[in-house]
């Protein structure tokens, strides 16, 4: 229940308010309003940035934060399904510790990938 | 000549193979070459002689299979051994058709490139630097071929010479042709 953190500032504010921002988020899974038979639900919105959460069977949390206005809550559905399916490519190398967080946030190519997939969705909007 | 492998193999591969996930396959494989990993503390040559003994042991009796499902005979070179390990052997088992290539000028010596290897989907070698010298994961690879191939009377050298998976720009198996085991004429049979 650490979060793994990939996030594009490198400045120390960006990463204590993103360190903050996912803390939240995770106390958020434990809410009762939170349904996680409905994909992905907005958590809360903090400093302009509305934060969304996907939980799955076995306990994997994914959490996205945007800074869109509009309520994009099913348009991201796509978003999480595409970054669980890097973590699932991550989880079948047969190398990979499940356990280990720290090499979970190393792994580059992860990274890149959802990098990526962030680029995708600000290129749309 | 070439047309009719290629039809004769699409033709098992779709016809008289059954399927089964690939991911489950490649997860299988992946465990037993990590459990390998484990088991001799990361001394990757141990893990690759396993990895080839095992694959000897597969070979063996694939080839049986093999000769079964495609009614194959005999072949009359090594130049055809490598088309049919290739193109029927390659693709009714991975689906896959490696390139033959390097031929040397004997023709004794050629090599298989495979663009792509259901074996490692989704693997990326640990990144302590030994893996990525040392191990050669898809080595059971060398030991069905050696295996098969023996069966058919060719003692055969095989071994990985390159892997995308240490970085290298192809993943290429070399076969060395050493000698061709003459067959015994039974007793009695003059």
């Amino acid at each position: 229940d650490s979060p793994s953190d990939l996030t594009q500032d490198s400045p120390a504010n960006g990463l204590l308010k993103y360190n903050f921002l996912s803390h939240m988020a995770l106390d958020s899974f434990l809410l009762p309003f939170y349904d996680s038979q409905k994909g992905s639900s907005l958590f809360f919105i903090q400093d302009s940035i509305a934060v969304y959460g996907y939980e799955t069977n076995t306990g994997l949390k994914i959490v996205v934060g945007t800074s869109t206005r509009d309520s994009v809550g099913e348009a991201l559905r796509p978003v999480f399904q595409q970054i669980h399916k890097v973590y699932i490519r991550l989880m079948c190398n047969p190398f990979q510790s499940i356990t280990d967080e720290q090499t979970l946030s190393d792994n580059k190519r992860m990274q890149s990938s959802i990098m990526g997939i962030v680029d995708t969705w600000n290129n749309a909007q | 000549m070439s047309k009719t492998i290629k039809a004769t193999a699409d033709d098992i591969w779709k016809n008289k193979v059954e399927k089964i996930n690939s991911e489950l396959f490649t997860l299988t494989y992946g465990s037993v070459v990590a459990q390998l990993c484990r088991d001799f503390h990361n001394d990757y040559v141990q893990v690759n002689a396993q990895l080839e003994r095992m694959g000897f042991n597969i070979g063996i009796r694939l080839i049986e299979d093999f000769l079964a499902r495609t009614g194959l005979g005999r072949c009359q070179s090594f130049k055809e051994t490598a088309e049919v390990v290739s193109k029927i052997g390659f693709k009714i088992f991975l689906n896959v058709v490696p390139l033959v290539t390097n031929w040397s000028g004997d023709g004794k010596q050629f090599s298989l490139v495979l663009e792509e290897n259901p074996l490692a989907e989704f693997v990326e070698l640990p990144q302590d630097d030994k893996a990525s010298r040392a191990l050669w994961y898809s080595n059971v690879l060398v030991g069905v071929l050696k295996g098969a191939l023996q069966m058919v009377q060719l003692e055969v050298d095989v071994a990985f010479v390159k892997d995308v998976l240490r970085g290298d720009d192809a993943t290429e198996i070399r076969l060395k042709l050493i000698k061709v085991l003459r067959d015994e004429v039974p007793a009695g049979e003059d």
